[in-house]
This record gives C-alpha cells, sequence and structure tokens, in this order.
C-alpha cells in the first residue's frame, strides 16, 4: 500500500484475542455449564427421593410435566403472550416517555427547568407501593399492571438519557459546530450516537424493571398471565405450576437481556468494549 | 488555483485573553497576510493553543480586535481548525468523519484519504487505527472543507521523524495548489522554517509576540535546506527568540 505523494507508516491494528489469556482448548466451553447441570441433577435427585418435600420443591420432570400438559390445552401460551403483551406495551410507553423527557431535559434548560425537578420527586416514589392505589382506581384489569410497567421503566430510561446527552465530550460538541454542523446535524451525528451508551444501559436496566414490576403486579390481582399460573398453582396445592412460572420468568428476563446486547453490540459495533461482546 | 474566492487574512490588534487570574495573552498584535504560511513558535502552555483558537472563531478575546482583511467574503471567512487531539467522531467511520459536515462530498474525502496514505482503510473504525493514522484523518478532514484560513495545532505531532517529513512536504503541495492562508503551532523549529512564510515567536505567558523571522527560500524546499547557512542563520535566531526572556525556567 504505498503511495505517490506519502510513505504510509506501518499500520499498529491487530486486535488481538484478550489480555494475556492463553489460548485455549475447545472443551473449556462447556465449562460454565458443569455446575447448572450438576444443581438440576441434585435437584432431581433431592425431591424425588425425598430430601426435599415434593410437595414444596417438586423435581424438574414434574414441572416439565406441567408444562407439556398446560401447553396441550392452550393454557400456557395464552398466559405467556398475556404477560408479553403487557410487558410490551408498558415498556414501549414507558421507555417513549422516558427517552421524550430525557432529550428535552438533556437538550434544553428551559425543559430541564420545567421539569427535572418534578420527574426527580416522582420517583422518590417507589412505584410499587402504587398497588393498591392503581387497583382502587382501575379495578384488576389490564390497565393498573401496564401503568405499573410504564411507571418503573421511565425513569431509568430518563435518567440514563439526561447523563448519556451531558457526558458527551465537549470537545467533540464544539468541534461539530467548528465544522459547520447546525443544531439539528449535531444533535444526529454527534449528541445521539455519544448518549447511545448510556441509553441503552438504561433500557437493559428498564427492561429488568419492567419484569420484576409485572411479577408484583400480576400476582396481586389478575386471572390470566404468568402470574396468575403461579397464584392458581399455590391455590390449588400444584407448586410445580409455581416453579414453571417462575423459570418462564427467569426465560423471558434472560431473552430479553440477550436481545438488548445484541442490540448494544450492532448499534455500538464502533466501540471496541461492545464488539467483542457481538463474537 | 482559480477560485472564484480571494485569499483573506486576519489582523489581530492588542488581543488580550484571561481566565479568572490567569492572563495568557496580553496586547498581541499580529497581522496574517491573505495567503500567508505562519508558523506560530513558543514553548509549551503559553497559549499558542488560545491563539489559534481565537483565530478559529472558537473563542473571543478579553479585549482587543481581530478583523478579517484581504477579499472577505460576505458572511466573513470560514475557518477550520485540526485539534491537537484529533478529535475524530469514534461512531462515524474514517470516511464518514472526513466527509463531516459536507454535504456527501465521499468521492473527495476518499481521495483526500488516499493522500494521507489511508486507502483501504475508509470504512475502518477510529478505534481501529494508530495515534499517527488518526491525526493523518484529522488532518484530511480540516482539508476538505478548503477553508479561507486553515488552522492546525501541531499537526504532525503524532507521527514519526520519517512520516513526519513526508507530511511536511504534502502540506507544501496542498498549500501551493491554491495558497490559501495557513496558521499552524509547532514547536520544532526546523518544521517552522521548513514549512512557513513567516516564523512568530510568543513569549512565555502573558505571551505576546517577541519575534517574527521570515523564512524565503524558494518552494517547494527540499529537506536538505536545514543545513543551508542562511536557513541555519534563521534558526540560531529562532532559538535566541525563544530563550530570550530571562523570567522562562529552564525547560
Amino acid at each position: 500500500m504505498s503511495d505517490a505523494t506519502v510513505s504510509v507508516a506501518p499500520a499498529v491494528t491487530a486486535p488481538g484475542r484478550g489480555l494475556g489469556r492463553l489460548p485455549t482448548p475447545h472443551w473449556t466451553t462447556l465449562l460454565p455449564w458443569v455446575v447448572p447441570v450438576l444443581v438440576l441433577v441434585g435437584w432431581q435427585w433431592a425431591s424425588s427421593t425425598g430430601v426435599i418435600s415434593a410437595a414444596i420443591l417438586p423435581p424438574p420432570t414434574d414441572v416439565v410435566d406441567a408444562a407439556r400438559s398446560l401447553w396441550s390445552t392452550g393454557e400456557l401460551q395464552s398466559h405467556i403472550l398475556v404477560s408479553l403483551r403487557r410487558i410490551a406495551v408498558g415498556f414501549v410507553v414507558g421507555a417513549a416517555i422516558g427517552l421524550a423527557f430525557g432529550f428535552a431535559v438533556g437538550l434544553s434548560r428551559i425543559a430541564e427547568g420545567l421539569f427535572d425537578r418534578t420527574l426527580q420527586m416522582v420517583r422518590a416514589l417507589p412505584h410499587l407501593a402504587l398497588v393498591p392505589l392503581l387497583i382502587a382506581a382501575f379495578g384488576i384489569g389490564e390497565m393498573p399492571k401496564v401503568l405499573l410497567v410504564t411507571l418503573g421503566v421511565i425513569f431509568p430510561v430518563y435518567l440514563n438519557t439526561v447523563s448519556g446527552i451531558r457526558t458527551v465530550d465537549e470537545k467533540l460538541i464544539q468541534l461539530g459546530r467548528s465544522y459547520g454542523l447546525g443544531r439539528g446535524q449535531l444533535i444526529r451525528e454527534v449528541i445521539v450516537p455519544g448518549a447511545m451508551p448510556m441509553i441503552l444501559t438504561g433500557i437493559r436496566y428498564a427492561l429488568g424493571v419492567a419484569w420484576l414490576t409485572l411479577v408484583i403486579a400480576e400476582t396481586i390481582a389478575t386471572r390470566e398471565g404468568i402470574g396468575y399460573l403461579a397464584q392458581n398453582g399455590r391455590d390449588m396445592l400444584r407448586n410445580e405450576r409455581i416453579v414453571l412460572a417462575i423459570v418462564l420468568y427467569a426465560g423471558a428476563g434472560l431473552l430479553a437481556d440477550q436481545i438488548t446486547r445484541f442490540i448494544e453490540a450492532r448499534v455500538l459495533r464502533w466501540n471496541p468494549n461492545y464488539r467483542k461482546a457481538a463474537r | 488555483m482559480t477560485t472564484a474566492r480571494g485569499l483573506v487574512g486576519l489582523e489581530l490588534a492588542s488581543i488580550g485573553r484571561r481566565y479568572g487570574d490567569n492572563q495568557v495573552l496580553r496586547d498581541l498584535d499580529l497581522t496574517i497576510d491573505p495567503g500567508d504560511f505562519v508558523a506560530i513558535l513558543g514553548p509549551s502552555g503559553v497559549g499558542k493553543s488560545t491563539l489559534l483558537r481565537i483565530l478559529a472563531g472558537l473563542e473571543e478575546p478579553s479585549s482587543g480586535t481581530m478583523t478579517p482583511i484581504g477579499d472577505v467574503p460576505a458572511g466573513g471567512p470560514t475557518a477550520r481548525m485540526m485539534f491537537q487531539e484529533d478529535r475524530l467522531l469514534p461512531w462515524k467511520s474514517v470516511l464518514d468523519n472526513v466527509a463531516l459536515g459536507t454535504k456527501g462530498q465521499r468521492d473527495k474525502a476518499a481521495e483526500l484519504l488516499a493522500q494521507v496514505g489511508l486507502a483501504g482503510r475508509e470504512k475502518a473504525w477510529p478505534a481501529e487505527l494508530s495515534g499517527g493514522q488518526r491525526q493523518r484523518v484529522a488532518l484530511a478532514r480540516a482539508l476538505m472543507h478548503r477553508p479561507d484560513v486553515l488552522l492546525l495545532d501541531e499537526p504532525f505531532g503524532a507521527l514519526d521523524a520519517i512520516t513526519r517529513r513526508s507530511f511536511q512536504q504534502w502540506l507544501e503541495g496542498v498549500w501551493m495548489e491554491d495558497r490559501r492562508t495557513v496558521v499552524f503551532v509547532t514547536h520544532d523549529v526546523e518544521e517552522a522554517l521548513l514549512l512557513s512564510d513567516r516564523v512568530v515567536v510568543l513569549s512565555p505567558r502573558p505571551a505576546r509576540v517577541v519575534a517574527e523571522v521570515p523564512s524565503t527560500a524558494p518552494r517547494p524546499r527540499a529537506p536538505e535546506l536545514v543545513t543551508d547557512p542562511a536557513f541555519v542563520t534563521a534558526k540560531a535566531e529562532l532559538l535566541r527568540a525563544l530563550d530570550r526572556p530571562p523570567a522562562a525556567p529552564p525547560r
């Protein structure tokens, strides 16, 4: 790669395989699964031999059986669907509100003066404490559950958006201005991408809060959804349904986390730290 | 070469700049003629970068005036500054960094990238480049806009000695195409004399102009110029000027 006008310095861009790590053989990729498998096997053994009361903690095989029979009647699918819908609606609405206020407050002094104090005060309320009030106001329909998820999502998204915008490197903003970017361009090309790592962190955190909120909301007053499955299991002394519900919540949370990680790796692929995670 | 726009210079009259109690520049008079290639020389931390930011219009002087002179365009002259740090946007590819603020002139950006020896790296992220490569991208970006006044803050600081020489020659060639005004900061005496028409020496804080040494050797200048007797005399004069104020602490 030599050029007519200018000689080229040697490129020093060989991305290494982590710091000081020796290359490892293939079987080590199985290592992280050793403990979970042992726990599962131990659990099966303990509750089928009576070391743990199977009435309290049924063995994994019972849980799988419960899932299978609920699936065949279509109940399981409809419960999952209901819960997913609550999360989706509550999360999208909450994230949209959080982003809107976050950008307004981050970009405008007037909006900051107008909204920030109020939002900080509302944030001090633990949203889960509103459960009785929301049930009193909206009954046990979809509204209080979705609203609760929304309330839980707004603040992590809002706070991270504001501080993401605030922490964009001042020097890069100055650079953008001096290279002739207008306000709109500056926001699009410098501020938003600069704030993106923190915004995505906020969204990932908010997803966690959303599931946790749903667990509470669904266990208190409900007739469908994963939480209902657990309540129903308790009433009917069928603990395998409770365990199934817990497993479903965990799986859903894990899935949501994986999705945001994937999005991070795509959107932040310019950042070496995130690119590594994408591989 | 033949462009519709004429050349623009800047005239500074008793410029002062203070940050709180810290007087960085005081009574600084300096005329940069249209089409001049000026080097600003001075010890580290005297306020060379502050002066450059004032010339770029990024900072207002606390006192004094700056007037554009020459064939000044209606909206005022355009200035582009290459900062000491590369200030590449990490989320834009190398090519998009060079094309920043232009309306999609990606072909021109690619051409400039090739000229700074980075052909084939257009799609790379800044994080994948070495410090010297990043500085070259920043230089290409500053040249993209063909500004009336080009301001360079230690443009070759991150380059090794050999690459540095070839980039000095390249910059001289670029300048000779249309001879638009260039002001660059350096603390390399030889670089200042090799590149510029005129070397301006600043005193330690508060900075004033303590010497102006012309550099009149014909262009393009060969690296061997450094052994020319006139060059050596000028270099000695600059070194004396840099050393002059006894208040300056050693090193």
